[in-house]
């Protein structure tokens, strides 16, 4: 185990770069060093951010008898749920990618050594995100409700450390069991994306129980609450656990270190087997010279950026989930019918007259979770010389990766609008403003979201999931659709179509001056980059 | 064809990485770029391809500045790094349209030059293959396909033998030949000695950042009476 420390040390170093920061003299290094632990702070903070936003939210508003365990409960579901998704596209390649792995290999130590100290890289990440979550909303807890039982901050800290295994352990099995499945595919990247979003999203409709949300909307905690265990059934026990029942706390400890074992177990007893079949690559038929086609600049860097994004599940599994949950979010509304939703929308929150506005607003907003913008510029990594060495308007490739961004709300916006409007016989202009909305909200959020990428961009990763999840660009973005959709929601609430206005006015007022500004620095940019 | 006049890039406020580099390529010049590691070649080579900015002097290309103009500069020529890192997520066949999409090569012309040159460098029946499976040497062909197929006025190489078996490199020899005696030029940096000396026409030898000789190969060899290029190499690197 004496072996393990300097391994770990090593993993350490890639979220806290604090020996390249003190000890080089390369100034260029020294940016890259700066960047990296920012965005390792950014991560956590965003984190915090997040949680303190709901975890208020939610204490605030009244729901009470639950107060002190629905807020921690929803953080800790809603950071397994994400560390379920990203160690289930990762763990392969992070576990036993053979760029990082054979280094390693080739040295004296024993493959447990080596996979535990991959397993720590992996468990390191979702923990900064468990306790950014989890502390914060006991925090949270703490200022709103006063008197809180003495079991609650032991638990909760211990639950910080714990709270990452179950998500680890299932989603890394699954990962393993999908990257063997697909080790000698062809386009095994696409089918690990569509087998993780089946996956992730079976799992959500089962627990999710939609049929019944809007009748249940009358009690709103309980009807969370019981959503939350239903998607996450260890929550129940982190719940009974911080309201002092020790015997629950300590089955979910024990849960959690099985599946940390499990993981664990599979990936030493397995590791030729995973070594050999992620490794391994599909050797296409041999290639016979057909007709070829000639396509214009835009259109074939715009085919370049989707085969990129369909190439790599962890870019699809962070974005199209968006799209996803908006057109189940209107399947969903169409099943459960119109007279049902008009009557909780008008008879709860008295919005029955600015149905569309919200249906508009919320699969909108959806979409935001869907665009590629950010991630988009530091995902050219080290390749990016190319695109600066050969003779290609800096404008032309930022306009294909606005294009490619803004796919998917604008597919969505037409599935969803169309679908909702014929399935409950709306006025057709229903449509044209669900999709108008998505439209402009798609571009308004990509422009935003480009201009951050340029500036928060890095190339030098060896995993995309660097730059997909923790760049700083990616979490400042977050943070900047999380104002949006707060902001947006109190302007319709509030001010009903003037306020939609108002709403788009801003959104226009603040995206055309920066893709005027990005398209005249376009070329500067491109070289400094 | 090329000019770099007064050239000088720094990484930081340290020393700069190159310092008041002249240099002129002609049409059907070979031009060997050799130095020790560190010496600044890639430096020299990245900012005359237009990926680097760089603080002093100025780059022509066919008369036209690299600062002012880089469209037009990048249009005549092609640059492949040391290290192919290509488009993992594309087959071998999707890169090189990419390029010749880039380039405005009609389906006709592409299609023949890419079966030319891919026959050339045996690697034809690969090209289905996902370029992330190719090992380094099959990069580094799809690179120099890639740079080739548009017949550019002039190409940089950064070490362009690494990595390359004994018939791709004199099937690049070939095509390097070839491409000089249409009128192209060709600069290019590299450790293999023997390699510059007997392909190429022209040389400079760059040391911590500075020119140390350059010219004809047999004027810059013949001005320390040196048998070799390796005993002149040596001769100016160890005195520096």
């Amino acid at each position: 185990m004496k072996q393990i420390l300097p391994l770990i040390r090593i993993q350490l170093m890639e979220f806290f770069p604090v020996s390249a920061l003190k000890n080089t003299a390369d100034a260029g290094a020294k940016k890259r060093a700066k960047r990296r632990l920012t965005s390792t702070l950014v991560m956590f903070l965003a984190c915090a951010y997040m949680s303190a936003t709901y975890s208020m939210g939610m204490l605030k508003g009244g729901l009470d008898g639950l107060t002190y365990t629905l807020a921690p409960a929803f953080m800790l579901v809603a950071g397994c749920v994400l560390g379920a998704v990203t160690t289930l596209s990762k763990a392969g390649t992070v576990l036993f990618s053979s760029a990082s792995l054979d280094p390693l290999l080739t040295l004296p130590l024993s493959r447990r050594t080596v996979v535990l100290s991959r397993l720590f890289s992996l468990y390191f990440e979702e923990f900064l995100i468990s306790a950014g979550m989890l502390l914060t909303s006991g925090v949270c807890c703490q200022i709103v409700v006063g008197t809180l039982p003495k079991a609650f901050w032991p638990v909760l800290v211990l639950t910080i450390f714990l709270s990452p295994l179950i998500p680890m352990g299932v989603g890394g099995l699954v990962g393993l069991f999908v990257n063997m499945l697909t080790a000698r595919m062809k386009n095994k990247s696409l089918f690990t994306t569509v087998f993780s979003m089946a996956f992730l999203l079976g799992v959500m409709f089962l627990s999710f129980n939609a049929g019944t949300l809007f009748t249940d909307m009358a009690d709103i905690a309980g009807s969370l609450q019981t959503r939350l265990f239903s998607l996450y059934p260890p929550a129940r026990l982190f719940v009974a656990g911080i309201g002092g029942d020790v015997g629950a706390f300590l089955l979910f400890a024990a849960i959690s270190l099985v599946a940390l074992a499990l993981l664990a177990l599979a990936a030493v007893k397995g590791f030729a087997f995973f070594y050999g079949a992620i490794n391994a690559t599909a050797s296409g038929k041999a290639f016979r010279m057909g007709r070829q086609k000639q396509a214009g600049t835009l259109l074939t860097l715009c085919k370049k950026e989707l085969r990129q994004k369909y190439n790599t599940p962890a870019w699809v599994m962070n974005t199209d989930i968006g799209t996803v949950m908006a057109v189940i979010m209107t399947v969903a509304l169409i099943v459960v019918g119109k007279a049902q939703v008009m009557e909780v929308l008008e008879g709860v929150f008295g919005l029955g007259s600015q149905a569309g506005l919200i249906f508009g607003l919320v699969i909108a907003a959806a979409q935001c979770l869907s665009l590629t913008a950010t991630s988009s510029v530091s995902m050219e990594g080290k390749g990016i010389y190319i695109i600066k060495a050969l003779p290609i308007r800096a404008n032309v490739w930022l306009r294909s990766k606005l294009l490619v961004s803004m796919l998917p709300p604008v597919a969505g916006g037409l599935l969803c609008g169309v679908a909702l409007t014929v399935a409950w016989k709306l006025p057709f202009w229903n449509a044209l403003l669900i999709l108008g909305l998505c439209v402009l909200v798609g571009w308004a959020f990509s422009v935003v979201e480009l201009a951050l990428g340029l500036h928060f961009c890095r190339f030098d990763w060896e995993n995309p999931v660097e730059v997909i999840k923790q760049g700083g660009g990616v979490l400042l973005s977050m943070l900047v659709t999380l104002a949006f959709i707060g902001g947006g929601v109190a302007l319709i609430v509030f001010m009903g179509y003037l306020g939609a206005a108002i709403l788009c006015g801003l959104l226009l007022a603040v995206a055309l001056p920066i893709r005027l500004v990005m398209g005249k620095r376009a070329e500067k940019t491109l070289t400094k980059l | 064809m090329l000019r770099i006049e007064h050239f000088t890039k720094s990484y930081g406020k340290g020393k700069p990485a190159v310092e008041d580099l002249n240099l002129h390529v002609h049409p059907g010049d070979i031009f060997a770029f050799i130095g020790p590691n560190g010496a600044g070649k890639t430096t020299t080579l990245r900012a005359v391809a237009g990926i680097h900015d760089f603080e002093g002097g100025d780059i022509f290309v066919n008369g036209v500045s690299i600062k002012q103009d880089p469209l037009s500069c990048k249009k005549v020529m092609r640059y492949i790094p040391d290290n192919p890192d290509l488009y993992g997520y594309l087959t071998g066949i999707q890169y090189l349209n990419f390029l010749s999409d880039i380039y405005g090569l009609d389906a006709a012309t592409r299609q023949a030059r890419i079966e030319r040159y891919a026959d050339a460098f045996g690697i034809t029946a690969r090209l289905n293959d996902m370029v992330g499976a190719f090992s380094h040497g099959m990069k580094q062909k799809l690179a120099l396909i890639g740079a080739l197929i548009d017949e550019p006025r002039l190409l940089l190489l950064d070490e362009p033998f690494v990595g390359l078996d004994p018939k791709a490199a004199f099937t690049l020899k070939q095509h390097m030949r070839e491409m000089t005696e249409n009128g192209a030029a060709i600069f290019f940096s590299t450790h293999v000695l023997e390699v510059a000396e007997k392909l190429c026409n022209k040389v400079a030898i760059i040391n911590h950042g500075q020119l140390v000789a350059q010219g004809d190969m047999d004027t810059v060899k013949g001005v320390k009476g040196d048998d070799s290029l390796e005993e002149l190499f040596m001769e100016l690197v160890e005195k520096e």
